[in-house]
């Protein structure tokens, strides 16, 4: 066992140009050269700085059977430059990089491997891998609270950044007036995932056929999902057809707050459909046949075939396209996420066949 | 032998290759930049950056004008939201809150300062009056008056350089001497459409100010059969006209159930529009006969019929139309005048003259059969000026019957209680220390 301790500086200098007042290139007057505002810039901006410390240890037992590491660890940002969005009235509106305040990241990682079974005829290893990362602002300046566009706000004592959108007060009861549910904007969540699980397996017969499988996964975060959302208002989503069909005859009764807000074509809100995004996927699983030397052709050296399959299936609750199917805007803020009629990693299935001569 | 050859060849090759840079070097495609990217605002104090400033103010301004006016067109009474985008739904029941507008109050920001800010840029390089770029100067003047005009006729409350908000007419009252400027420079320099453009204008901000005789003087002196356009084109998608986007290429709101929907059409030539019913598919000119919502008939506006068509900032038409308003405010209306100036724009168009009416009346809704002379200007001002961002303003201004929701529009149950005008933008709360937002911004006169 080792046994680990560090501790760190470390900053990050803004990129070139984003202290300065910029104008972009655009066209205009059908087709003539022209400039319009860009980056409104910050002469006062500087670098970021971090401070971190980690600790863990790293392990083995049964003859390297089994081997494990864990790391914790806390960085405190001071300084941090973030993309933020800046007074309107103003006249710049793409985002200015500013030095904003203080956020701390707080977190493990653990990694474990182990080697279930170890003979001629079969070996079956067994790992994984977990990690955390917490975010927290602590301290977000004078200006308070900071906008980072797309409803993901910078508060103090909050995950970096968190949605803030409308949701019905209480989604459970029915209300007095179905037509006129109440919405009131609360903290959905962090919209980055603080933890991250990877599980891999992988068996070997006879050291000519193998099998392996790995699955990913990430918690604690929410998306929102404008595909959702959208077609909801379109009278277009599967999970609410019965609802909108009772609503389109004026029939409200039975009908909970939270089941108006979700799919009233004409009350739902983005909030009622940015949701918990946690997922886990199969994300790879393959087989592998190496072709005994004694069945190769005289000139060929080894061959092998292979069969891998990616993306086989999701569990997830998340209501819209796909966990993992997100943009970040149509503008250059850099720290909030939707999900908008975006592609997911696809399925794919390979058959690999390969030789050496 | 063989490397004697080899560097021969080599030798050919490079003075080839040394010749073609040099020719591809002599034209534009080689060595030209198409997009230098950022540019450094001291880069911009010359006097060779001052056409792309100016043709910067027009960029930005027409690049929001239109997205008012489709936004506009579909929360006022001028089309029904019949298409699929999120803000349909709310655009039917008038629902407009802080934060479905951020972009559009950004985007008039933005031409706003790019035009005012850049007046201030073009006197610092070419001198107080602008030296010899007068005409120039004039149209720059023209962008900052009409970008404030712009802002004020959308938005129940105003910003300025992260201050405080304040009533929309203040944007009216900082458009002024921006207009009268305008006028004054265009005069020296001999650029007649832009005199008649700033003239306009100022009847324009006068008129929303209640300022009737400044308004009805400065709208005289613009000619019936003038206009000064936002320009648009097909360059680039910045540059294309949004409300032909999402009548055109999209079927987001139609002219269904609306004035223009009942005497619209071939009748009237400010008001053109195509039925899609049973003229949609292989044998027709529509993609779909319903709006991209599915539900509603699709009436396709005609009067933008391409993605480069430009949008009139000031119309002769419109300085009749202000005249004619002018005429019946105050305690002895004219309605003698009135009626005059009505039928100069039903003339200018080719339409039949109205008979005077008999008194001022009240503004009703719907207002398609009211014969009093409120009712007429409500007509005549919905169509001559349809589709081009003005609706909001008139039925505020007005305190029309149309924004207490209180009947279904045109008869049917796809336009009812509407918003009236845009509340301030909720990025503007959120970054804005001086500045609030209610839960749900709403207009009060």
């Amino acid at each position: 066992m080792k046994l680990r301790g560090a501790y760190g500086e470390s900053g990050r200098a803004p990129s070139a140009f984003a202290a300065i007042r910029t104008y972009e290139s655009t066209s205009g007057d059908e087709g003539e050269p022209a400039v319009t505002p860009g980056n409104i810039g910050d002469p006062d901006l500087g670098p970021e700085r971090s401070r971190e410390f980690e600790g863990g240890f790293e392990a083995s037992f049964f003859e390297d059977r089994i081997s494990a590491s864990f790391t914790a660890y806390r960085q405190r940002t001071y300084d941090a430059l973030v993309n933020v969005q800046p007074t309107p009235s103003n006249g710049f509106t793409d985002t200015q990089l500013r030095n904003v305040g203080e956020f701390e990241n707080r977190g493990i990682e653990f990694d474990l491997d182990t080697d279930v079974i170890r003979t001629e005829a079969v070996t079956w290893r067994l790992g994984g891998s977990y990690s955390t990362n917490f975010t927290e602002a602590i301290e977000t300046g004078p200006s308070g609270d900071i906008y980072v566009g797309w409803n993901n706000e910078i508060k103090e004592g909050e995950p970096v950044p968190a949605v803030y959108r409308d949701v019905v007060k209480n989604p459970d009861q029915i209300p007095d007036d179905p037509q006129n549910v109440e919405f009131e904007e609360r903290n959905l969540g962090a919209s980055y995932a603080p933890q991250t699980l990877n599980l891999n397996t992988s068996v070997t017969l006879w050291e000519d056929l193998t099998l392996e499988v790995l699955g990913q996964g990430k918690f604690g975060h929410v998306l929102s999902s404008g595909t959702a959302y959208q077609n909801v208002r379109r009278e277009k989503w599967p999970t609410c057809n019965d609802i909108q069909a009772q609503i389109s005859n004026g029939d409200y009764s039975g009908l909970t707050a939270g089941q108006i807000g979700r799919c009233d074509p004409d009350q739902t809100t983005y909030g009622m459909w940015t949701r918990a995004a946690d997922y886990f996927k199969l994300r790879s699983l393959s087989l592998q046949y190496r072709v005994p030397d004694q069945y190769l052709p005289g000139r060929l050296r080894n061959a092998s075939l292979r069969f891998q399959g990616r993306n086989l299936f999701t569990i997830t609750d998340y209501p819209g396209l796909d966990p993992e199917a997100f943009e970040d805007g149509n503008r250059p803020f850099a720290l909030f996420r939707q999900e908008y009629y975006n592609l997911p990693p696809v399925r794919s299935f390979t058959f690999t066949l390969k030789t050496n001569f | 032998m063989i490397t004697q050859s080899l560097r021969s060849i080599l030798f050919l090759l490079t003075g080839l290759l040394v010749a073609g840079l040099l020719a591809a070097g002599c034209g534009d495609g080689f060595f030209g930049v198409d997009n230098p990217g950022q540019i450094q605002e001291e880069d911009l104090n010359t006097e060779q950056a001052m056409s792309a400033i100016v043709t910067g103010m027009s960029s930005d301004l027409s690049a929001e004008l239109d997205q008012l006016a489709f936004l506009g067109a579909r929360y006022s009474d001028e089309m029904s939201a019949t298409g699929s985008y999120f803000l349909t739904g709310r655009a039917r029941r008038g629902v407009l809150e802080s934060d479905d507008v951020s972009t559009y109050w950004e985007g008039i920001q933005r031409a706003r300062f790019s035009a005012e800010d850049g007046i201030e840029r073009m006197r610092r390089v070419l001198g107080e009056n602008f030296g010899e770029r007068k005409e120039m100067g004039a149209r720059a003047l023209f962008f900052a008056g009409t970008s404030n005009r712009v802002f004020g006729e959308n938005f129940n409350r105003v910003v300025f350089e992260g201050g405080s908000a304040k009533p929309r007419t203040a944007a009216f009252e900082r458009g002024v001497p921006y207009f009268e400027e305008a006028v004054n420079v265009a005069q020296t320099a001999g650029a007649q459409d832009l005199v008649h453009a700033a003239r306009g204008g100022l009847a324009q901000v006068h008129m929303s100010l209640g300022n009737w005789d400044q308004a009805q003087s400065y709208a005289e002196q613009v000619p019936t059969d003038f206009v000064y356009h936002a320009l648009f084109s097909r360059n680039s998608s910045r540059e294309e006209n949004e409300v032909n986007q999402e009548t055109h290429e999209r079927y987001e709101m139609s002219a269904i159930e609306t004035l223009v929907g009942q005497v619209g059409g071939e009748d009237d030539p400010r008001v053109p529009y195509t039925d899609c019913r049973g003229n949609a598919g292989a044998s027709g000119v529509c993609t779909a006969e319903n709006g991209a919502g599915g539900n509603n008939p699709h009436l396709r506006q005609e009067k933008f019929p391409s993605l480069g068509s430009d949008i009139a900032l000031v119309k002769g038409a419109e300085m009749r139309l202000i005249e004619a308003e002018a005429a019946i405010r105050g305690g002895s209306p004219d309605l003698s005048e009135f009626t005059s100036q009505i039928n100069e724009v039903r003339n200018h168009y080719g339409l039949s003259t109205i008979s005077q009416p008999n008194q001022v009346g009240d503004l009703d809704f719907p207002t398609t059969q009211d014969d009093d002379a409120l009712s007429i200007l409500d007509r005549e001002r919905h169509l001559t000026l349809w589709l081009e961002g003005r609706r909001l303003n008139d039925l505020t201004r007005w305190d029309h019957p149309f924004i207490e929701g209180g009947a279904l529009a045109y008869t049917s149950n796809i336009a009812s209680e509407r918003a009236t005008i845009l509340p301030l933008a909720e990025s503007e709360c959120n970054n804005n220390e001086n500045v609030q937002c209610p839960d749900q911004e709403v207009y009060t006169p």
